[in-house]
């Protein structure tokens, strides 16, 4: 597969290096505004290309060159934007964030016939903005979501179980929006080998959630964090679209009864076009019903401020 | 009880003192063994015996994530059971560990060991 990143701070950075070396891409096309700022570093990781397993090529391109570039493409990966500072809501970068989609991303997507993967932050919204703006079907443009919350949710709730499973093992999903209101889904038994009371489940749900609340707003201080689980999360995603592995992730997706066309995470199988489908029927019990509706209405919140509801 | 007696391969030492119904769990210096099922059966079942249960901390300075969530497990177990599990002593590296995976509320923390057996 080959893939386009856009953006070069930490994430941008990180996802390149990473794509560099997975065992299913072949190309990677990095764009960012700065040209000098990648160029040295496209080099340094195209001389451990004699490494990689299937990776042939990293080129560096100003982002000037995008609408030429992506059209090469089959995903495109969007990481650009300014970052969230500790004490700050993602929510609050929405029209700044917006303002630089519009004069360049989104025209450079004009004839890109790919699948958009959306990291810049607030991810349920710019995905949204995305799809709006650029005509590109609803099945072709994912969020990162709550790709990273699940993660998180997976591998604290490994640590509370006994015997602890690996996180991957660990039946657990946050789905909703990429921020403190994401709802946690856990079967009531986790792993088959954990056995674990109803109500001491219920507390460790509680404490894991506050964990992957913290693991966030760690991020967002710079302190005694690293963004491996969002690079992680964005190879993993592309992982599934790349080998159509038809595996359950959370990106955010569109919620196609969404009168405003909201996007946030549920349960999706993803393959080679992006969306293959979403699981909403692990979403009807009214506690997880109502905290979805708490997200949604977050979300337009954000939107009816920038006015676009 | 010196910590520092504990072999390589004790996370930790028990002392139980039945006629008072308490126990002391002495943390080694460096607690970052892998915290397997007869180990955690241990802790739960001592928690599951006695009134009260002591983590002595003080002298750890390495103490493994998943061994911070077991003993916030069994802190609300004894808490549903009407008994106590504190740590005690707990220094600013353990602190700052509780505090990242959001444990600082659940986990009881205690300075002295008599503060966990005062009534």
């Amino acid at each position: 597969m080959k893939v386009a990143v856009w953006g070069a701070g930490h994430v941008g950075t990180g996802l390149v290096r990473r794509l560099a070396t997975t065992d299913f891409v072949s190309e990677v096309f990095w764009l960012n505004r700065n040209w000098e700022r990648i160029a040295h570093e496209s080099i340094d990781i195209e001389h451990g290309l004699a490494f990689a397993p299937t990776c042939r090529n990293v080129e560096a391109h100003s982002q000037e060159a995008a609408a030429q570039v992506l059209p090469r493409a089959d995903l495109l990966i969007l990481t650009l934007g300014v970052g969230v500072k500790s004490g700050q809501t993602r929510a609050e970068l929405y029209p700044a964030q917006r303002e630089l989609f519009r004069t360049t991303v989104i025209p450079a997507l004009a004839r890109f016939p790919g699948i958009v993967l959306v990291v810049t932050n607030p991810v349920d919204l710019m995905a949204r903005l995305v799809h709006r703006e650029t005509g590109l079907p609803s099945e072709q443009v994912l969020g990162l979501g709550t790709t990273v919350e699940t993660a998180r949710l997976r591998a604290s709730l490994a640590g509370y179980l006994s015997p602890k499973p690996p996180a991957r093992e660990v039946w657990a999903y946050a789905v909703g929006t990429h921020d403190e209101h994401f709802v946690p889904i856990v079967l009531p038994r986790p792993t088959p080998g954990a056995e674990v009371a109803p109500r001491e489940l219920q507390a460790i749900v509680r404490w894991a959630s506050r964990e992957v609340t913290k693991g966030a707003t760690r991020v967002k201080a710079g302190a005694a964090a690293t963004l491996h689980p969002i690079v992680e999360a964005a190879v993993d995603l592309t992982r599934a679209i790349a080998l159509d592995s038809h595996c359950i992730r959370t990106p955010s997706v569109l919620d196609p009864d969404s009168p405003a066309g909201l996007f946030y995470s549920v349960p999706c199988t993803l393959g080679r076009g992006g969306l293959v489908r979403r699981h909403t029927e692990i979403l009807q019990s009214s506690e997880i019903a109502e905290g979805l509706k708490a997200c949604r209405a977050a979300l337009e919140g954000t939107l009816r401020v920038a006015g676009e509801l | 009880m010196n910590v520092d007696e504990l072999g390589p391969d004790e996370p930790y030492r028990i002392q139980e003192d039945e006629e008072q119904r308490r126990a002391v769990v002495w943390f080694a210096v460096r607690c970052d063994h892998p915290r397997t099922k007869a180990l955690e059966d241990q802790l739960a079942n001592l928690v599951a015996s006695y009134d009260r249960v002591a983590c002595e901390v003080s002298r750890t300075r390495v103490m493994g994530s998943d061994w911070l969530r077991w003993l916030a497990r069994l802190t609300a177990r004894a808490k549903a059971a009407g008994k106590v599990l504190a740590l005690v002593g707990m220094g600013e590296t353990l602190g700052r560990t509780a505090d990242v995976l959001g444990l600082q509320d659940e986990l009881v923390m205690k300075a002295a060991l008599d503060e966990v057996w005062a009534p």
